[in-house]
């Protein structure tokens, strides 16, 4: 476990640089965290897909089925892995402070 | 595939994240080594080597005649001489040796004994974790010698005194939490079920269902919690066959997850987390269990369900069966209307998961289908498939970020096999693999795709 | 050397091989197997099982599958040794039963003994030599070989050489052999024959005898038949498999 400082505040963060704490989460943290991904500012686009992320989480506690983020931003898959080049399931739900996904995927 | 030169230490620094306390003690692990971790994890040894022959023959047999050395995909991947099945079985050994046996307690270092030491215990908990227990050594080892008996006991000793990945202890815990190991609640469960019939509706017209938690139904099916989160098209595949087959069936929320973690860890998860199968099996009332397109839920239902959760004497045929037998069964009986030529201008060919391969011996079913559904399916060369498969390279707990390394050089073997077929496609019935493959493929510039069976058979379906 | 120092020390030794293979054997028999590992595609039904064992105890046929330069020599040499125990045993131990057996009178006996006995000594020597330099030529082999995968092959040459050297450069009679190994079985030791090379022989064996229990070599007689992966039937669904550690199945819910 290490800390991260974005914005000037600070944050726990796992091992592959995941929020432990995802309440902690502001947009800012997303902004601070693009450049671990290699996005250097964060479009529409991004947002667009960060916070539907988000907002399944709210009300799920678990991130989004990947063609379900698919079918809700309206981007087929091969643009949001543009958008994040590690995928749906690690650096766009790092950006929007989900807790990494794990299991067989 | 080419004998690498020896890299002594190549792969030394890759190893999983330790597991915190937290979550070992959810799993009733000790926390962190305590001070006389030594004297327990030998403790723990001894009592291991009297409960499993398997483990107390292969500590004394082995002749170090070097015939696995090269079939393993991590010795092929990394060139690291550890990784050779035999010498990752001489770590385990070397203690065996010197603390359970007559030539190791008089003479030490000429019985080529050693002391358990921290450096050791690290020695462990890297190599032991850059196996995936695939048991491709043993195909080839003229005593049946089987690295995964020995892997699975040095995770269970280190794990007894503290010592186990985060990965799989997490995975664990999230099973026994919420019902699968990505860790989805009821509640999005029903809701990607139902995300998914919508999305049946929009392609075929028709209600298609993906059912939850029916009581009553005929079968119980266990996916995968992957194939709701990521591999959809196999989620839907099943549903197409049911309705198409017209069995009524049902997920469960409560054992929303084939795979069987515990394998990875010790024999008090493996049978903790099967059993919340069977109790789903029972709870619902179904008459059969069919298992999804998972390896390793395979083998701990094929091979190990009944002895360790059994009887399974409710359920009529009293064992699970497996998807692609179920599916080859209805082809066979001509209750799937087929039009193959949805699947044109794929260039198919079959990966056999080690675990359905070599742990349950099915093999004829998966390619019984993918030849009735694709006009073209070809094998890989005849030395890497069936009992002879190479690993995905991220079984039995590998399949996580730190160990890319160990996984990118695991895989080679099975890549090289595959690009000689010329297929497109990569079909295989296994959620590790297909989270692997497309890794790998991107990795090393491969132009492919992974699919599943039951995606494919799904789709040339005709309703 | 004296009469009862070598009958004593081969009575010793052959006493340690006995007991120790015995317990070793005893331990992995007794040993629970508490779940079907078995290596599939496997036989369902025990002919089936026997089938693969006999395959595998006599053909070493996964060996043949991993490596076939490694399988020639190594099922030579085995096959060599068999025949030799075999060879020993009709030569010295019940040379008359086995010459009425064979049909052959004393100087055809004879006669086969040397050109077979020869042969086979001769070709148990080369493979195994060629099995030590395999060894040590090949990097990964090499890398995993301890003491033990040195020390036996030389021991076991150099029993073959002695014993050759008994056969091709004669000087051993054969009939003072023959009285003293039948004086030994029967309680009785008589002298052994004054070769300094029998002496050896026998010396070697009597470390061989001593060694076998503790060592690697643990894997003579069929023992790799014990293996799980190997001996189980492939038949968890059809038969309920139970755990003799854990037979009533604690934690199961089939109670409640």
């Amino acid at each position: 476990m290490s800390v991260v400082t974005l914005a000037g505040k600070q944050f726990e963060v796992d091992e592959d640089g995941f929020m432990q704490d995802t309440t902690q989460w502001t947009p800012d943290v997303a902004t601070g965290l693009a450049k671990s991904e290699g996005i250097e500012v964060l479009t529409d686009d991004h947002w667009k897909v960060i916070n539907y992320l988000r907002e399944y989480y709210q009300k799920f506690n678990v991130a989004p089925p990947i063609r379900m983020v698919c079918k809700q931003t309206g981007f087929p898959l091969k643009r949001i892995y543009e958008l994040f080049s590690t995928g749906p399931a690690k650096g766009a739900c790092k950006l929007a402070g989900l807790p990494k996904p794990t299991g067989c995927i | 595939m080419k004998i690498p030169q020896l890299h002594p230490d190549a792969a030394v620094g890759t190893l999983p994240h330790r597991a915190k306390n937290d979550l070992m003690v959810s799993l009733g692990l000790a926390p962190e080594l305590p001070p006389d971790w030594r004297a327990k994890a030998l403790r723990r040894f001894d009592e291991l080597l009297h409960q499993r022959r398997s483990l107390a023959l292969y500590m004394d047999i082995c002749v170090r005649c070097g015939a696995c050395a090269d079939k393993c995909p991590f010795f092929l991947g990394t060139g690291d001489p550890k990784n050779m099945p035999v010498a990752r079985a001489e770590l385990l050994r070397k203690v065996y040796r010197r603390h359970f046996t007559a030539a190791g307690r008089a003479s030490g270092h000429l019985a080529a004994g050693e002391e358990l030491t921290d450096t050791v215990l690290n020695e462990w908990f890297t190599y032991f974790y850059q196996c995936s227990e695939c048991r491709r050594c043993a195909e080839f080892c003229p005593f049946g010698v089987d690295t995964a008996e020995i892997t699975m006991a040095a995770r269970e000793i280190m794990a007894s005194i503290g010592l186990a990945p985060k990965y799989v202890t997490e995975v664990l815990k999230k099973a026994h939490e919420v019902g699968n190991n990505i860790g989805i609640p009821e509640a999005a469960w029903i809701d990607g079920c139902q995300f998914l019939e919508e999305e049946l509706k929009a392609q075929t017209g028709q209600d298609i269902k993906v059912p939850v938690n029916q009581a009553g139904a005929e079968v119980l099916l266990v996916p995968p919690s992957a194939d709701l989160f990521v591999n959809t098209d196999t989620m839907m595949g099943y549903a197409l066959m049911f309705h198409a087959a017209g069995i009524s069936w049902t997920t469960s929320s409560y054992a929303s997850e084939a795979g069987n973690f515990g394998l990875f860890l010790n024999y008090e998860q493996l049978k903790k987390i099967n059993l919340r199968i069977v109790d789903a099996a029972r709870q619902l009332g179904v008459k059969r269990l069919v298992m999804g397109e998972c390896g390793h839920a395979w083998r701990a239902a094929q091979a190990f369900m009944d002895t360790l959760n059994g009887p399974l004497d409710f359920l009529e045929p009293p064992c699970p069966e497996h998807i692609c037998e179920l599916a080859a069964r209805l082809l066979r009986a001509g209750r799937l209307k087929l039009n193959r030529s949805a699947n044109d201008g794929l260039v198919v060919t079959y990966h056999d998961p080690c675990n359905l391969a070599r742990g349950g011996g099915l093999m004829e079913e998966p390619r019984e289908i993918l030849r009735a559904v694709v006009n073209d399916f070809r094998e890989m060369p005849a030395d890497t498939i069936r009992e002879k498969t190479f690993c995905c390279g991220a079984g039995a707990g590998l399949l996580t970020e730190e160990l890319m390394a160990t996984r990118m050089n695991g895989v080679k073997p099975r890549l090289e096999a595959f690009r000689t077929s010329g297929a497109t496609h990569l079909a295989t019935p296994c959620a590790i693999c297909k989270a692997q493959f497309p890794v790998a493929f991107k990795h090393y510039a491969i132009n492919a795709q992974v699919v599943g069976v039951m995606d494919l058979l799904g789709k040339a379906l005709v309703l | 050397m004296g009469t009862q120092f070598l009958s004593a020390l081969l009575y010793v030794s052959a006493a340690i091989f006995v007991i120790g293979m015995g317990c070793r054997i005893y331990f992995w028999v007794c040993a629970p197997v508490p779940l079907k590992i078995v290596l599939t595609p496997a036989p369902k039904h025990i002919p089936g099982v026997i089938r693969r064992l006999t395959e595998e105890v006599f053909g070493f046929r996964a060996l043949a599958k991993a490596d076939r330069s490694l399988w020639i020599p190594a099922w030579l040499f085995h096959f060599s040794l068999v025949l030799l125990f075999l060879g020993h045993l009709g030569g010295l131990v019940i040379p008359h039963l086995a010459q009425t057996a064979l049909g052959l009178n004393e100087n055809q006996f004879e006669g086969m003994a040397q050109v077979v006995g020869g042969a086979v000594g001769l070709l148990a020597f080369v493979m195994l030599f060629w099995l030590l330099i395999r060894r040590l030529i090949l990097p990964r082999v090499r890398w995993i070989s301890t003491f033990s995968d040195y020390f036996a092959p030389v021991l076991l040459l150099l029993i073959l050489a002695t014993g050759n050297a008994m056969r091709f450069m004669g000087g051993l009679n054969i009939a003072q052999a023959q009285s003293f190994i039948a004086g030994w079985l029967a309680l009785h030791p008589v002298a052994p024959p004054s070769d300094p090379v029998f002496t050896a022989h026998i010396l070697l064996v009597c470390v061989l005898l001593i060694y076998i229990p503790f060592s690697k070599l643990v894997h003579i007689g069929g023992v790799g038949a014990l293996s799980p992966t190997l001996n189980q039937r492939n038949n968890p669904r059809e038969h309920r498999y139970v755990n003799s550690w854990n037979k009533a199945n604690e934690n199961s819910p089939t109670s409640s």
